[in-house]
C-alpha cells in the first residue's frame, strides 16, 4: 500500500479483500511514527480503537457482512470532535486529559461506515487562530514547508492529510478555519451547507457559521466522504432534514456528448472586487487565472459578480459576531464539571483561576472581547449592528448566485506565511481568512482546492455554490481534476519525447 | 399635609411545566427525590459539542397557559442565552427569551380589594430552562465548618415558564389571590402541578411604594422597586409584602430614600433583607441562541390546542353559581382544582341534591383528604356512591348521623355504599319496635307539651317539632326525621 | 509577547480589567495591557461596521433554517458516570465548588 492511496480505492481494495484493515491502521501507524517527530500534526494516536476497529471489521468482512462505503480507511480528526472513550482536548489546557463520554454524529457515521478513526489533528486552541501555532500542546508544520505553517484552525488535519497519513480528515470549519489550511497544505477542502452534516458532539465556536468538514487528497474521496457524513440529524437542531444528493455520481467521469464540456451551461463568476486587489499575492491571482482557464476548457460560461459589501465588511462582521458568540461557547469551561480546575476557596476564584490557567492568550483576548461587546451598553451598536450587517451580506451573496451557477476565488489572500510570522497578531493574521469568511456568514457550502503551479507553495481557489450545491461544486471540482490530469499527461508525453 | 402611601406590585412568577422530558434534552424532569446527578446528559451537563433541540411538548403547554390568559402569542419568536457564572449553571448561561417572548399582553381576574372582580394584565410569558440545585451543608449534614457546596444538576434544564404581571396588584392580599388564581388556572391547563412547596411555582415580587397628598391625590414621591425573592408559599407571599410595604413606608416616613435593589425573604425571622443593590445589577449579556432556531406556533397548532381547552375555572364557578344555585364562596372552593370540581359534579350527576352535595364535599371528603394528607384522586369515596348517599338524606332515606356513619365505614373500612348501609341496618338499624318506645318515653315524659297540642294550642306546630327533636335525640339521631314524624303523628292519632 | 502599549492609556487598561472581571479570566498585569490593545483594534472592526447601512430596528438573523422540536419523550443518558468520575472534584454523586458563603449574595439562582 502506498501513501497516495486514496479512500475510494483503500475502500475498494478492502471490500474485495486484497487489503486487510489492519495493514491500513499499520501504514498509519508507520508514516505517523516517521513524519511526526518532524511535523506534530496529531494530539493523539489512537492505535488501540483502531486496531480494535480493524479487527472488528476484518471479522465482520470475514462473516461476509456488507462492507461500508469507507471500509478499512484511516481517518483523522480535529481535536475538538468527540470520539466516546478518547481524549479531546480542542488544543487546550484547559481539556487536558479530558476524555470524552460520548461519541459525535460525526465518529458515529465513520465508525458505521467502516471508517478507522485513527487520530485526532492538533489545531488552534478552540479553533481560535489561523496557524496551529495557538495549540497549547506546540504547533504544527507545513508538509510542503516545514518553516511555514499549516494555516489553522484545522492545521493539524491539513497536514496529516497532505503528508499521507491518511486519505481524509474530517474538521469543523467556521471562517474558513478549514478551507484557509486546506489551501496552505495542498489538499480539497470542502465546508458543506450550514446544516448538512450534524455538529453533535463538536466543540463549539461560533455556533451560528461551526460547520463540520472535509479535508481530502482527491475530489472524489471528499465526495465520498460527504455521502458519509451528510443526512439530518434531529440531535442538531439547525441540522435541516430531506435526502442529500448522490455526491458520487457528480464526480463519476460523464460520458457521451458532456465528456469534453462537463460544465457547458455553467455560468462561474469572479468577483469584481478581486479585481486588482493589492492584498492578493502573485501566486494566488496565478492560481486563480490557471482555474478560470481550466474551467473555461471544461465548457463553462465566464461571468463577473460584485460584492462590495461582503467583501469589503465580511471581515469586519464576522469578528465581531465569532467574539460575541465564542465568549458565550467558552463560558462552559469553568473548573466545575470536567477538565483544569483551579484550587480556589471561592467560586469567583475558582472561575478567574481556572479560565486564567487553562485559556492561552488568543482563547482569553478573543473570550474578553465578545464579553465585552455582548454587554448592554456594547450590545446594539456592535453585536445587532453585525447581525444586520450579516443579513445584508447573506443577501448579496445569495442575489449573485441567483445569477451565476458558482462563484470563483482564491481560497487566501497568500500562500502559507512562516511560522511566527504573525506572533500575537491576532488580526494581521486574520487577514487570511479575507476571502473566506463569506461563504461562512452565508452558511454557503465552499471547495478549495490545490491550484498552484508545478514546484510551487500550495494555493487554493475556492467555489463557492448556492445552499445544498455541493453536488456543484464537485462535479465543477472534479471536471478541473480531469483538465489537470489531462494536461499533465500531455506534459509527461512531451517531456518523454 | 396628610400623607397616603400607596403600595404597587407586579408579580414574576416561575411555573414549572409537566413535560416528561427536560426543554432541551430527552432527560427526565422527575428530580424530586433522585440520586443527584442521575437525570443528566451531554446537554444539560454542558458538555463541549452538546447541542440543545427544543421539547414541543413544552411549548404546547405555555402556549396553552398564554391562552388562559388571553395573551398575544407570537410565532417564530426566538431563544436567547443569558449569560452568569454561577455553580448552578453548567453552560454558564441560561437558555431564556429576552425582548421576544413567546406571549405577551395577557389578563388575569382576580377578586380584588374592593370585592369585585379586578384585572391584572400580564406583561410577558416566555419559555425558559430552570437551573441546577446547590447544597450547602457538608456532606454529613452539618452547615458549620462546610468548606464546598455542591452541584446536582438533575433539575436543571426543566422547562418553565416566567410568568409577569403588570404592577397593577395593589395590595398583599390580591397578591395571593394573584398567585392563587394563576395556581387554579395552570392547574386546569394541565400545565403545571402549580405546587409551590415543591417549588413548581416561585414567586418574585416588584414592590414599591407611591407618596401622594392625602387631599389632592397629587403624587409626591415614586420609590424605586424592590425584588422580592424566596417566598415559598401563598402564606409568606403575603406575610413578606405586608412586611416590605411596611418597611418601604416606615424609611419614607423618616426622610428616607428607597433604591433599587434585590431583598430575600427570610420565613423564619419574619423579614426582607437586602442581597443586592441596583450597582451590582447583574448585566446578563444576552445573545440570540444559535444553536436554537425560532419558535414554531402555526395557525393549526394554536387552533389545535384552543380546541383542546378545558373549561377555564372561572366559566366552571360561575357555572356552579348559576346551575347549582351555590354561593360564591363555596363555589370557589369547588373549583380550586379541576378534580375537585369533577368529583362534585360526578356526585349531584348520580342524584344528590347540588346543595348538599356541595356541603358534604366541601367538609367530610375535604377533611378526609386533609387528615390522610391525599389529593381528591385519591378519595376513598367515588363521587358516584357519595352521590347516591347524598340523595339517601335528600330523601330522608336516611339521617345524618346514620349517613355519616355509612360515610365513615366508607372510608376507613374500605367498604361500598351498600355494604357500609347493610352494616348500619335500615334506618341505621332502628327497628320500628325502637322508636315507638321512644316515642312513647318521650311523650310520657313531657306530659305539659302533650296536653299543649292535644289542647289544640300549638297552632305554629313548633311544640309538635319540639317533640320530634326530643324523639330524634332518643335515638341518638338514627331515626329520619320522616320516620319519627310518622310515628308521633300515628300516636297522636291514637289519643285523640 | 509583542506587547501593544502604544496609544494604550490607563482608562483603557481599566476597562480592560474588567472586561477580563467580567469575563472571569484572571489577568496579570501585563496581560491586561495586552487586552486593552487588543480591545481598541478589536473596536476598530466594530466601528467599520458603524458605516454600513443596515434596515433600522431589525432583528438578529440566524443565518439558520427552521429548527424542528423534539417529541416530550425520556431518554436516559449513560454518560453519568464517566463525568462524575472525570469531574475535578466530586462528592458521592455531587460536584463539588468551593462552598458558597451567601448563596443570596452572589450572582444567583432564578
Amino acid at each position: 500500500m502506498q501513501l497516495s492511496m486514496t479512500a475510494a480505492e483503500t475502500a475498494r481494495r478492502v471490500s474485495e479483500g486484497e487489503l486487510r484493515p489492519l495493514e491500513t491502521v499499520d501504514v498509519f501507524m508507520k508514516t505517523a511514527r516517521e513524519r511526526e517527530p518532524n511535523l506534530h500534526a496529531l494530539l493523539a494516536v489512537l492505535e488501540e480503537r483502531a486496531g480494535h476497529a480493524a479487527e472488528r471489521l476484518d471479522a465482520s468482512l470475514s462473516r461476509g457482512e456488507g462492507p461500508g462505503p469507507l471500509s478499512g480507511v484511516p481517518v483523522v480528526l480535529d481535536d475538538g470532535i468527540c470520539v466516546r472513550g478518547t481524549p479531546t482536548t480542542c488544543a487546550s489546557r484547559m481539556l487536558e486529559g479530558w476524555i470524552a463520554p460520548y461519541d459525535s454524529a460525526a465518529s458515529e457515521m465513520l465508525d458505521s461506515s467502516g471508517a478507522i478513526i485513527c487520530a485526532k489533528g492538533n489545531m488552534d486552541e478552540f479553533s481560535i487562530g489561523c496557524s496551529t501555532e495557538t495549540s497549547a500542546f506546540g504547533a504544527t508544520a507545513n508538509p510542503c514547508d516545514p518553516g511555514r505553517v499549516p494555516g489553522g484552525s484545522a492545521g493539524g488535519c491539513a497536514a496529516a492529510v497532505a503528508a499521507g497519513y491518511a486519505p481524509l480528515a474530517l474538521a469543523c470549519d467556521t471562517g474558513g478555519s478549514l478551507l484557509q489550511p486546506a489551501s496552505y497544505c495542498g489538499v480539497y477542502g470542502l465546508r458543506p451547507t450550514y446544516g448538512l452534516v450534524s455538529r453533535w458532539g463538536v466543540a463549539a465556536l461560533a455556533p451560528s457559521m461551526d460547520q463540520l468538514g472535509i479535508l481530502s487528497r482527491t475530489v472524489e474521496d471528499a465526495a465520498l466522504a460527504l455521502s458519509v457524513i451528510s443526512g439530518h440529524d434531529p440531535r442538531d437542531a439547525m441540522s435541516s432534514p430531506g435526502d442529500r444528493p448522490d455526491y458520487m455520481a457528480a464526480v463519476a467521469v460523464p460520458d457521451g456528448k458532456d465528456a469534453r464540456r462537463p460544465l457547458a451551461g455553467r455560468r462561474i463568476a469572479t468577483v469584481a472586487e478581486m479585481r486588482g486587489g493589492s492584498d492578493l499575492a502573485g501566486a494566488c491571482r496565478e492560481a486563480l487565472d490557471r482555474t478560470l482557464a481550466m474551467l473555461a476548457e471544461a465548457g463553462a460560461e465566464l461571468v463577473e459578480v460584485h460584492l462590495p459589501l461582503s467583501f469589503n465588511h465580511g471581515l469586519a462582521c464576522y469578528q465581531v459576531l465569532l467574539a460575541a458568540e465564542a465568549s458565550s461557547s467558552l463560558a462552559r469551561f469553568d473548573g466545575v464539571r470536567h477538565g483544569l480546575s483551579a484550587e480556589a476557596d471561592s467560586l469567583n476564584s475558582l472561575y478567574l483561576g481556572t479560565r486564567g490557567k487553562g485559556f492561552g492568550r488568543e482563547v482569553k483576548r478573543v473570550a474578553a472581547a465578545g464579553t465585552y461587546i455582548l454587554g448592554s451598553d456594547r450590545y446594539e451598536d456592535c453585536y445587532l449592528r453585525a447581525s444586520n450587517v450579516r443579513r445584508r451580506i447573506v443577501g448579496e451573496l445569495l442575489d449573485a448566485l441567483a445569477g451565476c451557477d458558482l462563484i470563483a476565488l482564491p481560497t487566501t489572500p497568500t500562500t502559507a506565511f512562516r511560522r511566527g510570522e504573525f506572533d500575537g497578531d491576532y488580526f494581521g493574521m486574520s487577514l487570511s481568512l479575507s476571502f473566506t469568511v463569506q461563504a461562512s456568514l452565508a452558511g454557503l457550502p465552499a471547495l478549495s482546492f490545490n491550484a498552484a503551479g508545478a514546484g510551487e507553495l500550495p494555493a487554493g481557489v475556492q467555489l463557492i455554490a448556492p445552499r445544498r450545491g455541493e453536488a456543484g461544486l464537485l462535479a465543477a471540482a472534479a471536471a478541473i481534476e480531469r483538465v489537470r490530469a489531462s494536461r499533465d499527461e500531455a506534459g509527461e508525453r512531451r517531456s518523454e519525447r | 399635609m396628610r400623607h397616603v402611601y400607596t403600595p404597587v406590585i407586579g408579580l414574576e412568577i416561575h411555573v414549572q411545566l409537566a413535560t416528561e422530558s427536560k426543554l432541551f434534552c430527552p432527560c427526565s424532569t422527575d428530580y424530586i427525590g433522585a440520586e443527584p446527578n442521575t437525570n443528566v446528559c451531554p446537554v444539560c451537563l454542558g458538555l463541549p459539542g452538546a447541542l440543545p433541540t427544543l421539547n414541543a411538548r413544552a411549548v404546547e403547554l405555555a402556549v396553552r397557559a398564554a391562552m388562559g390568559l388571553s395573551c398575544e402569542i407570537h410565532d417564530g419568536t426566538i431563544f436567547h442565552r443569558k449569560h452568569y457564572f454561577y455553580a448552578d449553571l453548567p453552560k454558564a448561561y441560561q437558555v431564556s427569551q429576552y425582548d421576544r417572548p413567546l406571549a405577551d399582553r395577557g389578563e388575569l381576574y382576580i377578586s380584588g380589594d374592593g370585592g369585585s372582580p379586578k384585572r391584572i394584565g400580564i406583561t410577558r410569558l416566555h419559555l425558559e430552562e430552570d437551573a441546577g440545585k446547590l447544597v450547602h451543608s457538608a456532606a454529613d449534614g452539618r452547615l458549620e465548618g462546610a468548606r464546598e457546596s455542591y452541584a446536582d444538576f438533575n433539575r436543571g434544564g426543566v422547562p418553565l415558564a416566567e410568568i409577569v404581571s403588570d404592577p397593577d396588584i395593589g395590595s398583599p392580599r390580591e397578591a395571593r389571590e394573584y398567585v392563587s388564581a394563576l395556581r387554579r388556572l395552570v392547574r386546569y391547563l394541565g400545565v403545571s402541578d402549580g405546587d409551590m412547596d415543591r417549588g413548581s411555582m416561585r414567586v418574585d415580587a416588584n414592590v414599591s411604594v407611591v407618596k401622594s397628598n392625602a387631599d389632592t391625590g397629587e403624587i409626591l414621591y415614586r420609590g424605586d422597586r424592590a425584588e422580592i425573592k424566596n417566598m415559598n408559599s401563598l402564606r409568606s407571599v403575603e406575610r413578606a409584602l405586608e412586611y416590605e410595604i411596611r418597611r418601604q413606608r416606615a424609611t419614607l416616613e423618616s426622610g428616607g430614600t428607597l433604591e433599587r435593589e434585590t431583598r430575600h425573604w427570610n420565613d423564619g425571622e419574619g423579614v426582607t433583607t437586602s442581597m443586592r443593590s441596583k450597582e451590582a445589577a447583574l448585566d446578563y449579556r444576552c445573545l440570540p441562541d444559535p444553536d436554537l432556531g425560532p419558535i414554531e406556533v402555526s395557525r393549526e397548532m394554536l387552533d389545535a390546542i384552543r380546541s383542546s381547552l378545558p373549561e377555564m375555572p372561572w366559566e366552571r364557578e360561575a357555572r356552579f353559581i348559576g346551575d347549582y344555585s351555590l354561593s360564591e364562596v363555596d363555589a370557589a372552593v369547588l373549583v380550586e382544582t379541576p378534580a375537585l370540581a369533577d368529583y362534585y359534579e360526578r356526585c349531584v350527576r348520580s342524584g344528590a341534591s347540588p346543595l348538599r352535595a356541595s356541603n358534604w364535599v366541601r367538609t367530610e371528603v375535604l377533611r378526609v383528604l386533609n387528615e390522610r394528607g391525599v389529593g381528591i384522586e385519591e378519595c376513598p369515596v367515588r363521587p358516584e356512591e357519595l352521590g347516591l348517599l347524598v340523595s339517601m338524606l335528600d330523601e330522608g332515606r336516611a339521617s345524618t348521623t346514620v349517613a355519616k356513619e355509612i360515610f365513615g365505614l366508607m372510608v376507613d373500612r374500605g367498604l361500598s355504599l351498600q355494604e357500609a348501609t347493610d352494616r348500619c341496618g335500615a334506618h341505621g338499624g332502628l327497628s320500628q319496635e325502637d322508636l315507638e318506645l321512644a316515642a312513647k318515653s318521650v311523650l310520657d315524659a313531657n306530659p305539659d307539651v302533650l296536653a299543649e297540642i292535644m289542647g289544640g294550642r300549638d297552632l305554629k306546630g313548633k311544640k309538635r317539632k319540639f317533640i320530634c327533636g326530643l324523639v330524634m335525640k332518643e335515638t341518638r339521631g338514627r331515626a329520619t326525621p320522616g320516620a319519627v314524624e310518622d310515628v308521633i303523628a300515628r300516636f297522636l292519632e291514637g289519643m285523640e | 509577547m509583542a506587547l501593544r502599549k502604544q496609544g494604550v492609556g490607563a482608562q483603557e487598561i481599566a476597562l480592560a480589567a474588567r472586561i477580563a472581571s467580567n469575563a472571569r479570566i484572571f489577568m496579570d498585569e501585563e496581560e491586561t495591557i495586552d487586552l486593552a490593545g487588543f480591545i481598541n483594534e478589536f473596536m476598530g472592526y466594530a466601528d467599520e461596521l458603524a458605516g454600513v447601512a443596515v434596515s433600522a430596528g431589525g432583528e438578529p438573523s440566524l443565518g439558520s433554517p427552521r429548527a424542528r422540536a423534539r417529541e416530550d419523550a425520556v431518554r436516559r443518558s449513560d454518560v453519568r458516570d464517566a463525568v462524575l468520575d472525570a469531574a475535578p472534584t466530586r462528592s458521592g454523586s455531587f460536584f463539588v465548588v468551593p462552598r458558597i458563603l451567601d448563596p443570596q449574595g452572589e450572582e444567583g439562582s432564578l
